[in-house]
């Protein structure tokens, strides 16, 4: 396996990406997240 | 001489093009301005209304519904009804991707746009005389089976019912323009005036579609009028009504789709009737062409669906628990083994297309693990809540649930399921692009480590999102947690296309594309795909329907006729399949013209041989 050239890389994106969904998540499920969708 | 004829021109070109625009701003705007003219006229009305000018929704007996030669008055409106859907569907979606392809070849320059446009907009020509001739059909069936409803709903969209009646008149002008000038208006100046037309057909089509809804999303939630249904004159409130907007949305997206699938049919019946290999290249790239814009719309139509089906909750719960908890629930069992045929044949098609580059090897390894994926997400989302079984079976079984796959029965579990199926198919099309090419950056393998993180920590997330919010929080959050996932779904796939725009910028091509290279039956997926849609159509469009239950107009209006209730699944599926087959012989009818009009015969002699 190429450590340097593919297994790091994908280490780091994931990190970043699990980070930034992880987020996302809870900016929109906090409860001003929720009533900004569904408050009428 | 030659001086004055290029400002003329350009003057022409402006004037046109002011007059093209000034045409769609009307149309765009016309609402707004009928708004206003609404509410200028509010007051006026109401005083009408207080004067007696507008009656309370009738209350009938089953004698107000004529029998005329013993027809069954409802069967036959449904029937009709939907067969004018299914073809104002399909010609008001082709214009708006033949307008883009149009776009497209002007820009590229690449005549093969123009005519696949062109040949896309002669298929819907007949399609639009069945179209009116069924919506005339229709009213004259509305009239004679339902007098009282039609008077009541004319009263109070009078205005609009006018409009619609000119703006159609209008489409037909601006269709026919725009069909029969198409060689005419080509080049330069000429062709900006042809998209412009393009363009106020486009506009046109979408206010017609726009204000039908207002109809039938009124007799859903109805506005504008008191609880006795007399109406106070305000015609913008009636139209604009709480589920309009979630029907105009999931309409327009939805009637793309099927607008690409019934052509994708058109391509692949050209495709398999062709006789030479360079017929067979052009319709199989009509074909990969219709799938493509079939998908494009497909990707996002779970979530204008679910939009939809939110609103009707939240404008009405029982309407709502009717819909997916009640009668109507084993219907959408029935939706999601549709739209996973949808699904999977939209990628069947794909992988098989793979075959048109020599590249595509390197991929195709893959294509195993991308169906047992879409098979599993397929089998989740039609995995119902609540069995049917006997008195033996549920004793065996402990009740009505199955102890293991009963979690899956609940929407957490399909919103994930369907997420990732969108995920997948969103993998295929991108191996479908990398299958001819070759990346040249230097920085390909951490590009493509990029690529495969973001895709696994986007799938993480959604089936994170899936099993802790739908199954260890409140309900609230079980509805929540869709919305993240949604926004995880898109995230990923712009993600996924602007990294693989870098990695393969100035890449180089394995070779040609050879067009033609594919199976016959993956052209028995594109009929698929547009069988599928149109029965889907017709299933989900009797559940949207029938949710009224006895109301003609919820709460408003009841139904008093003898048909006033909810007929068995069975015997509904069986009407909408009569209906879906009656459509579809008319589709091949619409082929079969649009095959004939190319045929030609030199005669000998004329008669007189």
């Amino acid at each position: 396996m190429d450590t340097k050239g593919y297994v790091r890389p994908f280490a780091a994106a994931l990190v970043v990406f699990v980070a930034a969904f992880l987020l996302l998540d809870t900016l929109i499920m906090n409860m001003q997240g929720l009533s900004l969708i569904f408050d009428k | 001489m030659n001086g004055p004829r290029p400002i003329l021109k350009t003057g022409l070109a402006l004037t046109i093009l002011g007059l093209g625009l000034a045409v769609v701003a009307l149309v765009l705007t016309g609402f707004g301005q009928f708004s206003a003219f609404a509410a200028e006229h509010a007051g006026a009305a109401g005083e009408a209304a207080a004067a007696g000018l507008y009656g309370p929704a009738p209350k009938l007996t089953a004698a107000d519904y004529p029998a005329i030669a013993g027809v069954n008055g409802r069967i036959v409106v449904w029937i009709v009804a939907q067969l004018h859907l299914w073809f104002a569907a399909f010609v008001l979606a082709v214009p708006i991707f033949v307008f883009i392809i149009e776009v497209i070849g002007m820009r590229t320059r690449d005549k093969r746009y123009d005519d696949m446009a062109y040949e896309f907009i002669k298929v819907s020509i007949t399609a639009y005389s069945l179209t009116a001739v069924l919506g005339g059909f229709l009213v004259f069936a509305l009239i004679l089976f339902y007098p009282h409803l039609f008077t009541y709903l004319s009263t109070i969209f009078s205005e609009s019912m006018f409009y619609y009646a000119l703006l159609f008149f209008a489409e037909s002008a601006a269709l026919y323009i725009y069909y029969y000038g198409w060689h005419w208006l080509q080049g330069g100046f000429k062709k900006w005036v042809h998209l412009t037309l393009g363009l106020v057909l486009n506009a046109v089509g979408t206010t017609l579609m726009l204000l039908a809804n207002a109809w039938l999303t009124f007799m859903m939630s109805p506005a504008g009028v008191d609880a006795a249904g007399v109406f106070g004159g305000d015609a913008w409130a009636a139209i604009h009504n709480f589920l309009w907007n979630p029907i105009n949305i999931h309409r327009f997206v939805a009637n793309i789709a099927y607008g690409g699938s019934i052509v994708g049919a058109y391509a692949a019946f050209k495709f398999l009737t062709a006789t030479g290999r360079q017929e067979r290249a052009h319709y199989d790239w009509m074909g990969y062409n219709a799938n493509f814009i079939a998908i494009c719309a497909l990707l996002p139509l779970p979530f204008a669906g679910y939009y939809l089906a939110a609103e009707i909750y939240a404008y009405s719960q029982q309407m709502g628990i009717t819909l997916m908890g009640g009668i109507f629930a084993w219907l959408f069992i029935i939706q999601a083994v549709l739209i996973g045929t949808l699904f999977l044949s939209a990628n069947y098609y794909l992988w098989c297309g793979m075959g048109r580059s020599d590249g595509a090897k390197r991929y195709t390894k893959y294509i195993k693990y991308i169906a047992i994926v879409l098979v599993g997400a397929f089998l989740v989302w039609f995995t119902p809540h609540t069995l049917v079984l006997t008195n033996e079976e549920l004793k065996a079984l402990g009740g009505p649930h199955h102890k293991i796959l009963g979690p899956l029965g609940i929407m957490p579990a399909k919103n994930t399921a369907v997420n990732v199926m969108i995920i997948f198919t969103a993998i295929s099309f991108m191996f479908y692009r990398r299958a001819n090419k070759i990346a040249t950056v230097p920085w390909v393998k951490a590009g493509n480590a990029i690529q495969v993180a973001l895709y696994t920590a986007g799938i993480a997330n959604i089936v994170f999102l899936g099993i802790y919010h739908g199954y260890f929080t409140n309900t609230v959050y079980k509805v929540a947690a869709s919305i993240p996932q949604v926004l995880t779904t898109l995230v990923v796939i712009a993600g996924s296309i602007t990294l693989d725009s870098f990695i393969y910028r100035g890449s180089k091509e394995v070779g040609s594309l050879q067009w033609g290279r594919i199976p016959e039956r993956a052209q028995y997926a594109l009929f698929l795909l547009a069988v599928a849609f149109t029965w889907l159509m017709g299933l989900m469009g009797y559940i949207r329907s029938g949710i009224r239950q006895h109301w003609h107009v919820v709460d408003i209006m009841r139904d008093a006729s003898p048909d006033a209730f909810t007929p068995t699944l069975g015997y509904a599926a069986n009407v909408v399949s009569v209906a879906a087959i009656i459509f579809m012989a008319m589709v091949i009818f619409v082929f079969w013209i649009a095959q004939v009009s190319s045929n030609k015969t030199l005669p000998a002699g004329y008669w007189k041989e």
